[in-house]
């Protein structure tokens, strides 16, 4: 995605939770700790896990603080910035503008790879349906390339052409028209030269990060109408899922404390600290609605800490339950924080 | 059928053209009776046919070393548009596994590309060296040369290289290198006597030199729109940075209502070959771009080329404004000027080259060295020179050498674009060409001179722009054009 303006990380802030930004960066690209995963789910952005993973990080943080000079953004004195009546207004005006419809796909598939495997996809099919095969192939992404010749040469063209007009006119149907037509506008096939999305821009009036937004969004909900509709192009799209190993890693060991393992003992069978496992259980509480969290935190633990903390989860801190560090861990304090957050946010 | 009649025979078969460009008979007839050649030829008479034909008739490995990654996929789709399957191009834009599968099945291919710090990887040189290479060919071998401009550390180790591969038959490609430069080319490829030189002057009599003394950059846009506005379309207009190209740009669409285009490496591979399709397809008056644009397009009637940050140096000038007039038509090259370019371009030079205090630094602390190479170019190079094994104090040695290399080469554009006589046989001096011009009204500007645009361009007009461009086809009708299909 090409660059994009300061004033659309005014969409990840909050006028009534003063917010982390390098939470919100985290969560962006896909560097996720349990903390950035726990803050993440407070400020209800874990959809946009991955939906930024080549978000260069210095001049994000310039951006931020570009906003606060701009009296958008201010920020407190533990560093944690809000909006303020200015960026209200701003964020809602950019409400307005066209936003990704599913960007929790971003943490599925590596959708930009999609964008170019849909794209070789169309020209190949749209030479093919003109019986030139002599051409030009415009998409210079080689793992793309040999997934369609590896398609090709199990399903032929003729169910290429067929699968993908298909599909396209199908799922496009249901689209905006003009979102449809700026989807179609990048295609490269017989005689047919794209626009740029400088052009498109131009000739629409919506700026360059909505039509990157437009194309994005389109590719990865046609790649999930591919799988859905269960297309004989499923095998192309799945082939882009993302390796999730956190996910993997922290469903494998809630798995096996469900089975009655205790921590200590997966981290002597996955040779992990145990705090390593401890971690994975935690990420695994974020990622699971149904999380057994009765295996870790008894009621008399539950009131205790409720007792001891505020109202405020976010103004929670463990050093308010510090004292009673023995019977209360860091684990189950933040386990607790997670129940609470599932108990009283909404999804 | 003798076998000049058999080249011709050939090239109408193979490539669809009834006769050869200056320079390329020849190198081919070299290559075939087995003479490393180095071939000085300038943009646009087709190099790369000289190594397709040979690889193609002689059914022959060609490997291809290439330092431009964007100009090496360009060319691997070329051959494919023509027709040949089996081409590859190996470099960093492959993954592992991918690369790893190409190496597997090396032997398969018949045009290899290969960038040059892949010769750093032990598994790409055992591939390379197990399989018979017909011809080895040294894309812009005037970067071999730390005299030249472009300077590439990576081609140092080509020699040597070149002797794992058991000297094969070599061809070294460049548009435009000095006596001096030949020189190193020969010795650094450690290439016979036996080896050829095919020479091509780099004048082009039918593009008119010119340049324009500006005072700052306001004074450059509105030089650039009124000549924008009086010059016959296409153009091309070049930039040194990427976000000048677009700004321009867009400001000249604006001013002038012509269609205005921007190409540069910030596009991806796909928006690049859009802007070229509707360049060469005349949907397109003009192009803003960096330097980044230009390779592998052949467009025949380019107008002018004009130059809104003097380069950096005079081969890669004169290497684009080789892009006008390729059909032999009146064509313009300008440079708008100002005094603060030179700044710009001694900047841009020298920050590519780590200083002295740095390298101290980056001795006394890898990890430091480690961190600013993920973010800046010069500690890259530091990191590349250590992997090829040269010592600091010989690193500093070189970074000192090509530092006054890139100050001399910058000076020669500022004596070009002020010199008071003969701007062609500047050019022609510069590369040591013996045959000299007399100067002409169609030659260039003299002095700082009016250019007389006019009378230059009586017979071609100056394009009225366009009516706004409408909205295109809807999506439904795209799709029907795409797949050729009603509804």
């Amino acid at each position: 995605m090409t660059e994009i303006k300061a004033e659309n990380w005014l969409l990840f802030f909050s006028a009534e939770q003063a917010r982390r930004p390098a939470v919100i960066r985290q969560i962006l690209t896909k560097r996720l700790s349990n903390s950035a995963l726990f803050w993440g789910m407070r400020y209800q952005i874990l959809d946009y896990i991955n939906v930024y993973p080549q978000l260069d990080t210095q001049y994000y943080d310039y951006q931020i603080d570009f906003l606060c000079q701009q009296k958008k953004l201010k920020r407190n004195k533990d560093g944690l910035v809000s909006l303020t009546q200015l960026g209200i207004a701003n964020k809602n005006k950019l409400k307005e503008n066209r936003q990704l419809a599913c960007p929790q796909l971003f943490s599925i598939y590596r959708v930009s790879d999609l964008v170019w495997m849909i794209r070789l996809l169309i020209q190949v099919a749209s030479e093919a349906s003109w019986e030139n095969k002599r051409y030009y192939v415009a998409v210079d992404n080689f793992e793309c390339q040999m997934v369609v010749k590896r398609w090709l040469k199990k399903y032929g063209m003729h169910a290429l052409q067929d699968s993908l007009l298909h599909d396209l006119t199908e799922f496009l149907g249901n689209e905006d028209q003009l979102d449809a037509w700026i989807f179609c506008a990048q295609f490269i096939g017989h005689n047919t030269i794209p626009l740029t999305v400088q052009q498109i821009s131009t000739l629409t009036g919506l700026t360059l990060t909505e039509i990157e937004v437009v194309s994005l969004d389109l590719t990865s909900r046609f790649a999930l109408h591919i799988v859905e509709s269960r297309s004989t192009l499923t095998s192309i799209i799945q082939h882009f899922r993302s390796q999730n190993s956190l996910y993997e890693k922290s469903n494998a060991a809630l798995a096996l404390v469900k089975q009655g393992n205790k921590i200590i003992d997966i981290a002597q069978q996955k040779r992990l600290k145990e705090s390593t496992i401890r971690e994975h259980i935690l990420n695994a509480a974020i990622f699971n609605i149904d999380f057994p969290f009765f295996l870790f935190l008894n009621a008399e633990e539950e009131n205790r800490l409720l007792q001891l903390l505020p109202d405020d989860i976010d103004k929670w801190q463990y050093k308010m339950v510090e004292s009673e560090q023995e019977e209360l861990s860091f684990f189950k304090y933040r386990l607790f924080a997670i129940k609470r957050s599932r108990e009283t946010l909404e999804y | 059928m003798n076998i000049e009649e058999k080249m011709y025979d050939y090239l109408k078969k193979t490539f669809g053209f009834t006769d050869f460009k200056a320079g390329q008979k020849e190198v081919i007839q070299n290559l075939l009776i087995g003479h490393s050649t180095v071939a000085i030829l300038p943009t646009g008479t087709g190099k790369s046919l000289c190594y397709q034909f040979y690889g193609k008739y002689t059914q022959q490995t060609v490997l291809i070393i290439s330092p431009l990654l964007s100009l090496m996929q360009d060319q691997v789709e070329q051959l494919r548009l023509n027709g040949e399957k089996r081409v590859v191009a190996i470099n960093s834009n492959l993954k592992f596994q991918e690369k790893k599968h190409v190496l597997q099945n090396l032997a398969h291919f018949s045009f290899i590309y290969l960038a040059p710090e892949m010769l750093r990887n032990e598994d790409v040189l055992r591939a390379i060296s197990s399989i018979h290479i017909g011809l080895l060919v040294i894309d812009e071998a005037h970067c071999i040369s730390a005299w030249g401009p472009d300077f590439r550390p990576d081609y140092l180790n080509l020699g040597q290289v070149r002797s794992q591969l058991n000297d094969p038959l070599t061809l070294a490609v460049t548009a435009t290198a000095t006596d001096r430069v030949l020189k190193d080319m020969l010795s650094s490829l450690n290439l016979s006597e036996n080896t050829k030189v095919i020479r091509h002057s780099v004048d082009r009599p039918n593009i008119y030199l010119a340049s324009q003394k500006t005072v700052d950059e306001k004074d450059k846009d509105n030089y650039l729109i009124d000549f924008a506005q009086r010059l016959p379309a296409p153009g091309l207009v070049y930039f040194s940075s990427k976000k000048q190209c677009d700004k321009v740009g867009e400001l000249l669409q604006q001013k002038t209502g012509l269609r205005v285009a921007s190409y540069h490496a910030g596009l991806s591979f796909s928006e690049r070959y859009a802007v070229q399709q509707q360049f060469l397809n005349g949907q397109l008056d003009v192009i803003c771009a960096t330097s980044a644009f230009g390779m592998g397009i052949n467009k025949q009637d380019i107008r002018y080329v004009i130059h809104y940050h003097m380069p950096q140096d005079l081969e890669s000038y004169v290497q684009e404004i080789g892009r006008a007039g390729r059909d032999s038509k009146q064509s313009i090259a300008i440079v708008l000027f100002s005094e603060s370019d030179q700044f710009l371009q001694r900047r841009l030079a020298l920050r590519s080259l780590p200083s002295s205090d740095e390298l101290e630094i980056y001795q006394r602390d890898p990890e430091i060295l480690k961190n600013a190479s993920q973010e800046n170019e010069s500690a890259e190079l530091v990191i590349r020179y250590r992997q090829m094994g040269v010592a600091f104090a010989k690193m500093n040695q070189i970074f000192a050498q090509r530092r006054l290399e890139k100050l001399h080469a910058i000076q020669q554009m500022v004596d070009y674009v002020s010199f008071s006589e003969c701007k062609r046989n500047f050019i022609l001096k510069y590369f040591d060409e013996v045959n000299f011009v007399k100067h002409g009204k169609c030659c260039c500007q003299i002095g700082g001179q009016n250019i007389d645009i006019e009378s230059l361009f009586k017979q071609i007009k100056a394009l009225k722009p366009e009516q706004k461009q409408e909205m295109p086809a809807s999506y439904q009708e795209i799709l029907q054009k795409l797949f050729k299909v009603s509804w």
